[in-house]
């Protein structure tokens, strides 16, 4: 789906040309404010259509009286674009905060939540977007692959630095040198289903289970479609852990990801500890964001030595 | 004689066929919510790729909303429903009341959730049935019209040659 396709139709002229911007990561719509639009290091907003109706670095002098503001309508037609026209199909992803649209692309959504039983049930009004671009940066893994191919690995970063990205080019790479993968793409994100065709490259061994929950997904992987390499997105609950670590001991690799701001962060991280000590995991491969917004990645081995 | 009797036997045929596009359209309207609950898919797909039915100004009608939806140029989908529906209404050859409560029927499956989409369509599927029933009671008064009528004329004619 073209980006400019999620904006009110009265934009998109101007927005045409997003696809086109380089290293779009993110864009930001809320009430009543600009339209941010990070690339790399820079924070771009869009100015009136009266006002040149284009994209101008925010830092620029001047720039805030001329900027565009979405309104109410705005954000009601993005969220009649984002949803295609049916709110009602991505229940369970508002309930979440978050969904994954054709191509790949994440929208994270804020607005008045539905309280039941104390807990979140949905988003009545949503009036706060954060479109993450997906980015299929082929062969960015190749410097780590040789490291980490015979290993279980955790990629590590803080979030929007690239870990579906790099787990990405990982499952694409070793499915192309004879590796059966298994995927477990509960959000989408990685092979970006659509109508059940994955929208990006994961390779021709790639067996896609999409939008099925991490631990019931690893499983029913490791049951049916006798994967040598079981790749997952975001771990984070303890469940995850005892499902990877049944695939572990199955005679499967595991490749997954996981948030955390440093090495020390992960260490610490209380669900992770225990599965360390177990040394379920041999490599661990930390992104960071490097000059320019280039990412920078960094292997270790299971002692938290630094490989390359 | 013949031709009297043809005559009443078409404007059978075409009171038969309105009140069979009639339940086609109440039976498409739950299929169309049934597949959209059961496979959670966007409209547009459902609509493209899941409705089957016979009637092929209604099949293509359906194709060309799921077109519409996909291009995404619309504000909201229940206008590229409604409009769509306007648009054919001479194809349809439905009752003025009848074609309103189409073009309004389109409420049903754009709602924010399943439950809201149900009660909707519920309250629609209702009026159907309402103008149904009348249709079907008319039907059966104008036949009986039709056919006398015909005959008569037909008889008279018959009379008047010989």
């Amino acid at each position: 789906m073209k980006l400019e396709l999620l904006f009110p139709i009265h934009l998109r002229e101007t927005l045409k040309n997003l696809e086109k911007l380089q290293d779009l990561e993110e864009i930001r719509v809320r009430i009543g404010q600009p339209l941010f639009f990070y690339t790399g290091e820079k924070e771009l907003v869009l100015l009136q259509k009266e006002k040149e109706g284009q994209l101008r670095n925010s830092k620029e002098p001047g720039t805030y009286d001329k900027v565009y503001r979405a309104t109410e309508a705005d954000l009601l037609e993005m969220q009649n674009y984002i949803s295609n026209y049916s709110l009602y199909a991505w229940q369970e992803e508002l309930r979440n905060g978050f969904l994954t649209i054709q191509g790949g692309h994440r929208i994270g959504l804020a607005g008045g939540t539905i309280n039941q039983n104390g807990r979140i049930n949905g988003i009545s009004y949503l009036t706060f977007f954060n479109i993450r671009v997906a980015h299929e940066k082929i062969g960015c893994a190749r410097r780590i692959l040789p490291y980490i191919c015979n290993h279980n690995t955790l990629i590590v970063s803080p979030p929007g630095v690239g870990k579906t990205t790099l787990l990405r080019d990982c499952i694409r790479s070793l499915s192309y040198d004879g590796t059966k993968i298994g995927l477990v793409d509960e959000r989408s994100e990685i092979a970006a289903c659509y109508h059940g065709i994955p929208q990006n490259d994961v390779g021709p061994r790639t067996d896609v289970l999409d939008g099925c929950n991490k631990p019931e997904g690893i499983l029913m992987l490791l049951r049916t479609m006798s994967p040598m390499v079981i790749a997952v997105d975001e771990l984070g609950i303890e469940d995850d852990f005892k499902a990877v670590e049944q695939a572990a001991y199955c005679g499967c690799r595991i490749i997954g990801t996981v948030h955390a701001g440093s090495m020390k962060e992960l260490q610490e991280k209380p669900v992770l500890k225990k599965w360390c000590e177990k040394e379920l995991f041999e490599r661990f491969v930390f992104i960071k964001r490097g000059v320019n917004g280039m990412r920078e990645c960094n292997v270790y081995n299971h002692r938290w030595e630094l490989l390359c | 004689m013949l031709a009297s009797v043809g005559l009443s036997y078409s404007i059978r045929i075409e009171l038969n066929e309105h009140q069979k596009r009639l339940f086609e359209l109440r039976s498409l309207l739950t299929k169309i919510f049934w597949e959209m609950n059961y496979s959670m898919r966007p409209v547009e797909l459902v609509l493209l790729y899941q409705i089957e039915t016979q009637d092929e100004d209604l099949r293509n009608i359906l194709k060309e909303i799921g077109e519409c939806l996909m291009k995404k140029e619309a504000k909201c989908g229940e206008d590229v429903w409604r409009e769509i529906f306007q648009k054919h209404r001479k194809e349809l050859r439905l009752k003025p009341e009848e074609s309103e409560l189409i073009e309004q029927a389109g409420n049903a499956f754009f709602g924010k959730s399943v439950e809201e989409n149900q009660k909707v369509l519920s309250l629609y599927q209702e009026k159907l049935d309402f103008l149904i029933e009348v249709e079907r009671r008319e039907r059966r008064e104008k036949q009986k019209v039709y056919q006398t009528v015909c005959i008569m004329s037909g008889l008279v004619l018959v009379i008047l040659l010989i």
